[in-house]
């Protein structure tokens, strides 16, 4: 169709993605992009682009085949009226699947080199982590968390990344990478637990808690 | 839940932390200015993440820009093959439009047979054509002009009713707050309720609703003339019930759409979200209720006394709460009939085989109304002209 009439979308005020009360405003960029509007494809592009790109990073290191991949995402979301009844589940779709077709390719393109996302790692490496972590920061505490964090596995980096990188929610997260949403928001907060401010004898509990389990 | 549990749950937060932009730090620094309180334990449980920060792959400014243009690319292209298949499904329509054309004789008929079946009470439930302006009539019969448009009610405490946002009412007595109220809204309004229990009811134009000031016994009752948006609050204890002049729609928490015109021939029931059953007035012992599912839609129709279910988009049934009017594959009369009951007008048909094409789109009603007939005009390949202020002609 090549005209409709429809809220006029103002891009000085564009409300946040993440703002549950925007849900309406989402809702309506996304009906109005169905109709093959130009205006909101860019306005879900620029919320959205960013984050896809820095998750698919993590996932490949090829910018070339993650680009490749991030259009194929919109060109999908367009073509195929996916059943994304609401805006609300509008991030979760982008990121499964985009997860989806980065796993297909790199398994298409790697399948005579012998190996696929299954073997290659999800690269998060928090600041903690990392050599160039300010010295004088480090105190009982920080190393504490190092150590937590270096028993970390793949799955549960990706967890939160997503959990600090997306507006997706604990179901959401859950069915992404195959886990019970209880299992996700535990996980999270017991690493968040160690942040909360009440550092004390408390967090060596928290902590053994949280890495024996 | 404390504050650093709110925090965690809030995905503005971690968004402020590891995606800053212009936007994100003015909502942060309004909402540390409305909470003076919080704002130290934020900044520091913010401060505390440096531990936790992560390098970020960027796309840079220009890549950005060519992968957008990419997409728009890709985008036209699949525009272009739809166009195609798009000319042949119009070429069917043409046969379509002839089939009907046969049988529109027969439907007359039919018509004029199912009118002998009169409702009862449908001529005093016709919304009154004297009627200035949207009401509220209160149990004792003093009715109160709700002054506006777009209005709004609310009755979460009963006690304390409030009318466009501003305390209008005071009862005290426990008696009359189970008595019903009723909200009349004339073509051309629309009206958003809040019912005791915090279900809201958005009441379309040409509607009315009637409800206790607070419910009461084992079920939540309201009956509804028109159309109206439900969204339900959930209570097991006590179903909801939507009664029409032909059918009931229970629920126990949900939202669905309700079109129950007395003067349409049909009372639509559309599921968005829950679950409801459907049964019809004077129903046997053996029949069933019908039971949606979201995403469907509940056409019964009152000459056949028969409902049939379909799969449908629910947003295209309720996206009128907002003021847009999006409608896929309907009849053109069906649409000029929601137009006419919003903004209070009568439109004519010079050929009314006009009516009888299917037409798709979305209309923004918050537009004036020459705006919205160009559009109109536009996917209907119609002429509409203005007769006088009220009336308009269609070609």
């Amino acid at each position: 169709m090549d005209c409709y009439i429809c809220l006029n979308i103002n891009p000085e005020n564009r409300p946040l993605a993440q703002d549950a009360r925007n849900k309406d405003y989402w809702q309506l960029v996304l009906l109005k992009f169905k109709t093959g509007d130009r205006d909101s494809f860019e306005e879900i592009y620029n919320e959205f682009a960013d984050q896809l790109f820095a998750y698919g990073a993590k996932i490949t290191t090829d910018r070339e085949l993650l680009k490749d991949c991030i259009q194929d995402l919109f060109i999908d979301l367009y073509k195929y009226n996916p059943t994304i009844r609401n805006a609300e589940l509008l991030e979760y779709y982008l990121y499964k699947s985009l997860k989806r077709l980065i796993i297909k390719k790199l398994k298409k393109d790697k399948l005579l080199e012998g190996f696929g996302y299954e073997h290659s790692s999800f690269d998060l490496i928090f600041s903690a982590e990392t050599d160039s972590f300010p010295e004088e920061l480090i105190n009982e505490q920080i190393e504490l968390l190092q150590k937590a964090l270096k028993t970390l596995d793949d799955k549960k980096r990706e967890l939160l990344f997503l959990k600090f990188d997306s507006g997706l929610n604990y179901n959401e997260i859950g069915d992404l990478l195959d886990m019970k949403p209880d299992t996700v928001k535990k996980q999270v907060y017991r690493i968040l637990q160690y942040l909360r401010g009440n550092f004390g004898p408390k967090i060596l509990e928290l902590l053994f808690m949280c890495y024996k389990a | 839940m404390d504050i650093y549990d709110k925090l965690i749950e809030n995905p503005l937060f971690f968004k402020w932390i590891y995606h800053p932009s212009q936007e994100i730090d003015s909502w942060w620094n309004t909402y540390l200015k409305m909470n003076p309180d919080e704002a130290d334990q934020i900044l520091r449980f913010k401060q505390s993440f440096i531990a936790l920060d992560f390098p970020h792959q960027k796309l840079t400014d220009l890549e950005k820009k060519e992968l957008a243009k990419r997409i728009i690319l890709g985008i036209e292209s699949v525009e272009k093959k739809k166009e195609r298949t798009q000319f042949l499904i119009g070429l069917t329509r043409y046969a379509a439009i002839a089939i009907l054309f046969f049988s529109i004789g027969g439907v007359f008929v039919y018509l004029q047979l199912g009118k002998q079946n009169n409702e009862w009470y449908a001529e005093e439930t016709r919304i009154p054509s004297q009627l200035e302006g949207p009401v509220l009539i209160l149990p004792e019969g003093e009715s109160i002009a709700l002054n506006k448009k777009e209005s709004s009610l609310d009755f979460t405490n009963p006690e304390n009713v409030l009318v466009n946002d501003e305390t209008e009412l005071h009862s005290k007595n426990e008696v009359q707050k189970l008595l019903t109220n009723q909200v009349i809204i004339p073509y051309g309004n629309r009206s958003k309720i809040t019912l005791s229990d915090s279900t809201v009811v958005w009441l379309n134009a040409g509607s009315r609703l009637v409800f206790p000031s607070k419910f009461s016994g084992k079920q939540r009752e309201v009956l509804l003339f028109g159309e109206a948006f439900f969204d339900v609050t959930r209570n097991e204890e006590m179903p909801f019930i939507v009664k029409t002049s032909s059918l009931e729609v229970k629920v126990l928490g949900t939202e669905f759409n309700v079109s129950a015109y007395p003067e349409d021939n049909t009372v639509q029931t559309v599921l968005k979200e829950g679950s409801v059953s459907i049964r019809r007035n004077n129903s046997g012992i053996f029949e069933s209720d019908i039971v949606l599912k979201p995403n469907q839609m509940a056409l019964f129709n009152k000459n056949t006394q028969n409902s049939k279910v379909y799969n449908v988009d629910a947003a295209y049934y309720t996206i009128w709460v907002k003021g847009l009017l999006s409608f896929d594959d309907q009849d053109f009369s069906r649409i000029i009939k929601k137009i006419e009951r919003y903004y209070n007008i009568q439109i004519r048909y010079t050929d009314p085989l006009v009516g009888l094409q299917k037409i798709s789109g979305k209309l923004d009603l918050n537009k004036n109304l020459e705006e919205v007939f160009e559009y109109l005009a536009k996917v209907s390949s119609t002429e509409i002209r203005k007769i006088d202020n009220n009336n308009y002609e269609i070609k």
